[in-house]
């Protein structure tokens, strides 16, 4: 029963870690690593967007493990996987309060806390997500249609156990309220604009630093001709001193 | 009915960038002159967002030019002023 965990949870971890590391801490890794942030705008270079994209991914997989593994769903060798389901439905969970803090719960955001473009962006999100609702719903019910008047299915919803149904309206009902946000996570195109401030930072650094480099260029032939002069002081001295030696000895 | 079109679809450009630069801002500090998110920032400067005309006037009395001088219609380059789109 384990095993069959492991490879989910070494998954849900690394993604897990990614997104906390790049959305969640933002500009304090670069801070910390203390990397220039190059080329940013390059897609593949982008850890957020994928980092939102592999959430949405993730999401959808925990969602589909948690109603395959529901009661009656799944039945291995005549024993009935109840308990599963469970840590299913909590990374379910963690994951959805994940989505839904993607890019500052924007989706999820009153009026007031948002500016004129993120209060467009968030109408648009969901604008797209009664599509995708729409286009759901007209599926399932295409699909029914289908199989009872064409194929001549039986379709009897009365089949599937209680608790799987309600497995289903759960995972149905988290996907209703996060999927503006899945949208936004999957969606959104914005570039790192915390490195775009660090990159200009980097640049104003680098001037300084060449600037400063220039400077010590300029002074250091000052400071030859200061130790030279020093050193000629010290010989001279020297010099003074042996001839006195020198006197001092005939006298 | 086609000159129209093209005049929509003509890009609007800005100059954010330039006079942000000019009166030492960072895009933090111009959102938070402005009242917008520092990423709105960001979007109005590479052109990708337009802003409302509230908004426009808001640039406008920031930085003591009228609106047409900090967004135009058609690229000018005069004494190498960068006007961003």
């Amino acid at each position: 029963m384990l095993e069959q965990w492991v490879p989910f949870a070494a998954v849900t971890f690394i993604v897990l870690l990614s997104f906390i590391t790049n959305v969640a801490f933002g500009s304090k890794v670069a801070d910390w690593t203390n990397s220039a942030p190059v080329e940013i705008n390059t897609p593949w270079k982008r850890p957020r967007l994928l980092a939102g994209k592999s959430l949405v991914v993730l999401w959808f997989v925990t969602a589909f493990l948690y109603i395959a593994t529901l009661p009656g769903a799944m039945v291995v060798d005549g024993v009935v996987l109840q308990i599963s389901s469970l840590p299913a439905l909590l990374v379910l969970a963690v994951l959805t309060v994940a989505v839904i803090t993607y890019k500052r719960s924007l989706a999820h955001q009153p009026n007031g806390a948002l500016d004129e473009r993120e209060r467009g962006v968030r109408d648009t999100l969901y604008l797209t997500s009664y599509r995708i609702v729409g286009s759901i719903l007209a599926g399932i019910f295409l699909a029914g249609f289908m199989a009872k008047f064409i194929a001549e299915l039986e379709v009897n919803l009365d089949q599937i156990p209680t608790d799987t149904a309600l497995g289903i309206v759960v995972t149905a009902a988290m996907f209703l309220w996060v999927l503006p946000s899945l949208v936004h996570a999957w969606t959104d195109p914005i570039p790192d604009e915390v490195s775009d401030e660090v990159r200009d930072g980097w640049k104003t650094a680098k001037r300084e630093i060449k600037r400063e480099i220039a400077k010590i260029r300029k002074d250091l032939p000052k400071s030859e001709k200061a130790a030279l002069a020093e050193l000629r002081k010290a010989d001279r001295k020297l010099g003074r001193t042996r001839t006195k030696k020198k006197t001092g000895k005939r006298s | 009915m086609t000159g129209r079109k093209s005049s929509e679809d003509a890009p609007i450009l800005n100059r954010i960038a330039e006079l942000r630069e000019k009166a030492k801002l960072s895009r933090v500090e111009l959102a938070e002159r402005v009242g917008v998110n520092s990423q709105t920032i960001g979007y109005l400067e590479r052109g990708e967002y337009n802003p409302s005309l509230a908004l426009a006037f808001r640039f406008s009395e920031l930085f003591g030019l009228p609106v047409e001088k900090i967004f135009v219609r058609k690229e000018k380059r005069r004494g190498g002023s960068a006007i961003k789109r």
